[in-house]
């Protein structure tokens, strides 16, 4: 979980303004490739889970990562103004995981979750976390990655994910409520 | 929910990612600005006016087929002079070598004397 936030329970808050992120886009839309190394620094963890949790795959999130930024270095001076630049980049790695999705002809599944204290106990609730949410359409999994994991908006989701908001609303609700059956209310 | 994220975090990238991306960046070159024939070209009703054009004059050439100025045989025969002294076998052979046009002899490699 690297970049710009801090953590709270269950919530992520923006501690920097997006200005800085703007800044850098204006660079990268002068064709200054640099910024994208600063970019890369704030948002590999983030774009990296995003992928992870869409596809399933380490290696695949790995190669949905370096597409992001090839596609950026390759429209670099022609990406227009950026209002959202976190928002921008999670919904070209989105797209991206489609096209992996599209492709692929395995279906793997790695670790979605570690746990934040190595205890085998968590090792071991970390897995079975994991496959309830690799059970999960990839859809919902994804929502629930945005909306809980990174703090999005519900209205953010749905513009990353290109739905309406009802549609990212209700792939999070279903998502939770199934992940809910499985691990009671207490979690 | 909130328990999960607070007990939860998602895998860290792999160490070597970040060097493999921003080689990977390093090899890419923006693509250079659009020229002005791809703008145009861009344009949806540009390229369909520019293909009803062609539609239209494939038209005009190929179902029409208008005459074109000087290319009928009595064109070309008025355009020989009077005085003009040629063998009238050649002459008529030809008269009609350029009003059957080149399609008629390109399959036809030798004149034999007979033609002449």
């Amino acid at each position: 979980m690297t970049g710009e936030s801090v953590w709270t329970p269950g919530l992520v808050i923006e501690s920097k303004d997006t200005t800085d992120l703007k800044v850098l886009f204006d660079r990268l839309n002068r064709a200054d490739l640099s910024a994208l190394e600063e970019i890369y620094d704030r948002f590999e963890g983030q774009l990296y889970g995003l992928a992870l949790w869409r596809t399933r795959s380490r290696s695949d999130a790995a190669d949905v990562v370096q597409e992001v930024f090839v596609r950026l270095a390759r429209h670099a001076g022609r990406l227009g103004e950026v209002r959202n630049p976190r928002a921008y980049l999670l919904k070209t790695a989105h797209r991206i995981c489609i096209d992996f999705l599209r492709k692929r002809k395995q279906d793997p599944s790695d670790l979605l979750v570690e746990p934040v204290s190595p205890q085998p106990e968590n090792l071991f609730r970390a897995m079975e976390f994991s496959q309830v949410l690799s059970r999960l359409p990839s859809r919902q999994r994804e929502a629930i990655y945005l909306h809980y994991f990174l703090g999005f908006s519900l209205k953010e989701v749905a513009e990353i994910t290109g739905v309406s908001l009802f549609t990212a609303a209700s792939r999070c609700r279903l998502g939770v409520k199934k992940l809910k059956e499985h691990f009671g209310e207490e979690s | 929910m909130n328990l999960w994220i607070k007990n939860f975090r998602v895998p860290d990238p792999p160490e070597d990612l970040r060097t493999r991306v921003l080689n990977a960046v390093r090899n890419q070159h923006p693509i250079p600005e659009l020229t002005l024939a791809d703008k145009i070209w861009m344009n949806r009703g540009l390229r369909v006016s520019w293909l009803a054009s062609v539609l239209v004059l494939a038209f005009f050439l190929i179902v029409w087929n208008p005459p074109i100025h000087g290319s009928s045989t009595e064109e070309k025969k008025a355009e020989i002079p009077e005085n003009y002294e040629v063998d009238p076998v050649l002459q008529k052979w030809l008269l009609e070598y350029r009003s059957h046009g080149m399609f008629a002899q390109t399959s036809r490699n030798t004149i034999h004397a007979e033609d002449l």
